[in-house]
């Protein structure tokens, strides 16, 4: 008798199918209006790629989509960076252990509750918001990530490995990027994603932080929705769905051998 | 050297950098070239064909930055006390605090080749009496987007009472997301077009009210007239007059309706901030903006009313717009702005949470 | 971790600069750290005790921000927040696990193709998602279109601008962060323990309730804070989605910053609103525990 009964596992099956419906109904339902002629809410007119061309010609879109590759790539080089930087320090003997907790804080409290803090500490200091503002905040965001993740990879190395280069004759530089780095190579490459796609789509920070002068993505759909529907978000959601895809690709193909989950 | 010496002067060397990125936009002057000026301005209220057909009649380079509410802009002025910009557009009540924190310079009124198509009953106002600050640019009047077949063979009552009165709404509304305009709002309904600053048994009254208007709010923003009046989602929502114009010309079934105890309207101004020094620049630009095309193009673009007086050459100007434009003296003097004595920020802020959490 | 180092480098350590030149590398992270997230917060959580008087000079320590929040609304602001964190977490939990499971221990073949897509919408601007559900839950929307034509409603209803529809996006956006640590400790479980358990006679509810939920507790813990905690402060899904009619922290804490004078209110607010996070957090983090054991039992 088998113990898992035909009703537990339809019933499975049908919540996952469910799951799965509940998560692409309204993205494919946005993507079938994306070619709608007339705007919403009025029903299917005809097919065209109208929203399209809009969205290429787009200045302010296009601003803002390059404020947030600036500042996703920023952050993700500035955290990447001065991880590994943190981790040569570990390889030379520096004790980082304990101050690792340090880091653990990035992640727990609410995104607003560090928003206000960064926002105030910036009022105080008379910093001017800007772009400089929120590439800080979001390195922080991904310095919460980063550190963990790379000093968690670090640990499972096998430390033989540098103590055979160092005796071989190699200097603790050489040490560090002709064995070290490449060794971490992998998750740094996982996490480097992950922190760009955090950066990229963050919302509360830069709403918080970014000041009049500083315009990202999120912020520009979100004027966007508060004035009103455009089926020009469907066609950026459209092209935003084949990005987001190909990176997750990209992500996967790398998991294997990184062990993220 | 010492162990501890040392990390700290990498300390310090390390933390240098960084506050040297962070204040380095504010040190680093900002020159643009001569030949453009940086205008700080609604996101809404410059065509931007017009803009292009000005830098290309003149060469002129416009540097447009947006800001979404007075606070903003008279927080960012305050701050660089004035610099960086060189054409501002605040509102009334903003003009008078810039006023009197001294951050405007006094207009030339011989480079301004318009003055004679200003619409009279929109200078010389309490704000800025001579007009030495400051030039009318553009206005709306608060009132109501209203369903027309929702309504059609019911009483339409031309009032305040269509979102205050209780006993006869059973439709859901949109409302504003501002307090202060809310409790402006509540104001003259419950105390009539004269109302002053609330004291606090009013206050009490005004939470009350739109406590009780709380329930048949469908959604509070100030920004989406449009989607709410087409979707159907709410037979009446207050707005601004511009963006109810901008809604009539998308959907065939709205109408504005002003409400007859009173109302409020406010009117944009272009000032020059004290610290620049392009007012040359400026001028031909204010001159290129109140050329007869570009107000008229303003008009459609955006549906502010304009604040030039011979709309006869405009083409589609719709009979209830050109009244309203050519309001009389009288007429116009029943509006009444909006903050004019306004209640403590915080006081004003509890109250709306207050109202929101029922 | 032994260091061996060759000659060359013995002879520069002689030097005791270069002997630290690692820290000197190494240290922006913690600085970076300390400077811009520690720090900040300190200055938050003493700014809330400080009074201003005229022209912003200090006048001393005070306790009369924090009693301008200890009021009704504010504790009802708080009480609703903790409800939506809760609900969100617990709902987001109920569908995840059978999710997770599927993941882990079903779909062998398809397993790489649903995490995929799993992860995609994830990895999407969240705003967009919000627009995408404005389209199906719309009064012409998809969904009431759907249901009029068959024939199960006559008028459309208004899905939107409830907490329906707030919970909904909330589901939707959290749902993701449940998923992935259950499903990453459940993918290494030893199924040899629930083979045993079947051997032993356990039916599969016993199974499950005897040996998956309780070995995964640390899972479970983790997806449900990734949830909560973030939950606890959303303000952006209540305003698009539920036409912000209702006050959240997130909503609270924007209003006062994001004013001209009562931004020391607002950083007040976010420290008292910390608290309650933290205390109900643990009160959650103890219960958890506590199921997880009657569980075996």
């Amino acid at each position: 008798m088998k113990p898992i009964t035909a009703l537990a596992r339809t019933a499975n099956l049908t919540l996952v199918a469910s799951t799965y419906l509940f998560l692409y109904v309204p993205l494919i339902v946005l993507l079938v209006f994306s070619f709608n002629s007339t705007p919403f809410p009025a029903p299917w007119t005809s097919f065209t790629w109208r929203w399209y061309h809009e969205l290429f010609s787009s200045g302010p879109l296009w601003e803002a989509f390059r404020n947030s590759l600036i500042i996703a790539l920023s952050s993700t080089f500035i955290s990447i960076t001065a991880g590994a930087l943190l981790i040569f320090y570990a390889t030379q003997g520096g004790r980082i252990g304990k101050a690792l907790v340090l880091f653990y804080g990035n992640l727990i409290i609410p995104e607003v509750v560090l928003a206000v803090s960064l926002l105030g500490f910036f009022s105080l200091a008379s910093i001017p918001l800007g772009l400089a503002t929120l590439i800080l905040a979001h390195t922080l965001l991904g310095l919460g990530f980063v550190i963990p993740l790379i000093y968690a990879r670090f640990q499972e190395l096998d430390h033989r490995l540098h103590e055979a280069s160092l005796v071989l004759g190699a200097t603790p530089l050489q040490t560090f990027f002709k064995v070290t780095l490449p060794l971490l190579r992998p998750t740094m490459i996982t996490t480097a994603l992950l922190v760009f796609i955090i950066s990229f789509d963050d919302f509360v920070l830069s709403y918080f932080c970014a000041g009049s002068s500083a315009q990202t993505l999120s912020l520009y759909i979100l004027s966007m929705l508060r004035s009103g529907i455009s089926p020009i978000v469907n066609a950026l959601t459209a092209i935003l769905l084949i990005l987001s895809s190909a990176l997750v690709l990209i992500f996967f193909s790398l998991r294997s051998r990184t062990k993220l989950f | 050297m010492h162990k501890i010496t040392f990390r700290f002067l990498i300390i310090t060397f390390w933390c240098s950098v960084l506050l040297l990125t962070l204040y380095g936009p504010k040190i680093r002057q900002k020159d643009f070239q001569e030949n453009s000026i940086t205008v700080f301005t609604w996101g809404d209220i410059f065509d931007p064909s017009i803009i292009e057909s000005f830098e290309k009649e003149t060469g002129i380079r416009v540097h447009l930055n947006y800001y979404s509410a007075n606070e903003e802009l008279l927080v960012k002025l305050k701050a660089t006390k004035a610099e960086g910009y060189d054409l501002i557009v605040p509102s009334d009540y903003a003009v008078r605090l810039l006023r009197r924190e001294q951050l405007l310079q006094p207009l030339d009124k011989s480079k301004i080749h318009f003055w004679k198509d200003l619409n009279p009953v929109l200078l010389n106002l309490p704000y800025d009496t001579k007009n030495a600050f400051s030039i009318p640019f553009s206005w709306e009047i608060f009132g109501f987007g209203v369903d027309k077949d929702y309504f059609a063979g019911h009483e339409l009552p031309e009032s305040w009472r269509l979102i205050f009165d209780k006993n006869f709404i059973n439709y859901r509304i949109g409302m504003v997301n501002d307090p202060i305009d809310a409790t402006e709002f509540a104001s003259m309904y419950l105390y009539g077009p004269q109302f002053k600053k609330a004291n606090l048994q009013q206050q009490k009254e005004i939470t009350h009210l739109l406590k009780e208007q709380h329930k048949w709010v469908e959604v509070y923003a100030n920004f989406r007239t449009d989607y709410l009046l087409a979707t159907k989602n709410c037979p009446v929502v207050v707005s601004s007059s511009s963006y109810i114009w901008r809604t009539m010309r998308l959907v065939p079934f709205v109408r504005f309706v002003i409400p007859k105890e009173g109302t409020f309207i406010t009117i944009e101004n272009l000032c020059i901030p004290k610290a620049s020094k392009k007012q040359d620049l400026v001028y031909r630009f204010m001159n290129y903006l109140y050329r007869t095309e570009s107000s008229a193009k303003h008009f459609s673009t955006f549906g502010f009313f304009p604040s030039t007086i011979h709309t006869d050459q405009w083409p589609d100007l719709d009979p209830m717009a050109s009244k309203l434009i050519h309001a009389t003296p009288e007429e116009f003097g029943h509006y009444r702005f909006l903050h004019e004595d306004d209640l403590p920020e915080a006081t004003l802020r509890n109250l709306w949470v207050e109202v929101k959490t029922q | 971790m032994a260091k061996r180092e060759c000659g060359a480098v013995r002879e520069m350590k002689k030097i005791f600069l270069f002997r630290d030149y690692p820290f000197a590398i190494g240290i922006p992270a913690i600085i970076f750290q300390m400077l811009f997230f520690y720090l900040p917060l300190a200055i938050l959580v003493v700014g809330s005790f400080i009074a201003f008087g005229e022209e912003g000079r200090l006048q001393g320590f005070t306790l009369e921000k924090l009693l301008f929040f200890m009021r009704a609304p504010y504790f009802k602001v708080i009480g609703y927040s903790l409800l939506l964190a809760s609900g969100n977490a617990l709902l987001c939990f109920l569908i995840a696990y059978p999710l997770a499971y599927y993941l882990a221990f079903r779909g062998k073949r398809i397993k790489n193709i649903l995490l995929f897509l799993l992860i995609v919408p994830f990895w999407t601007n969240f705003l967009l998602h919000v627009y995408a559900w404005f389209f199906v839950l719309e009064r012409q929307g998809f969904l009431n279109i759907f249901l009029q034509k068959l024939g199960l409603i006559h008028e459309p209803i208004a899905f939107l601008n409830s907490l329906f529809s707030v919970m909904v996006m909330m589901v939707y956006y959290y749902l993701p962060f449940m998923v992935l640590p259950i499903y990453s400790s459940l993918e290494k479980f030893d199924t040899r323990l629930i083979e045993a358990s079947y051997d032993l006679g356990a039916s599969w509810r016993q199974t499950m309730k005897k040996v998956l939920l309780p070995l995964s507790s640390r899972s479970i813990k983790t997806g449900f804070f990734l949830v909560y905690i973030p939950s606890f402060g959303e303000f952006a899904i209540p305003e698009l989605m539920g036409g912000d009619r209702q006050m959240f922290v997130g909503s609270v804490v924007a209003h006062y910053i994001l004013g001209d004078t009562t931004g020391s209110l607002g950083a007040a607010f976010t420290l008292i609103s910390c608290c309650a996070l933290i205390i109900s957090a643990t009160i959650w983090f103890k219960l958890i525990d506590y199921l997880l054991k009657r569980c075996v039992k």
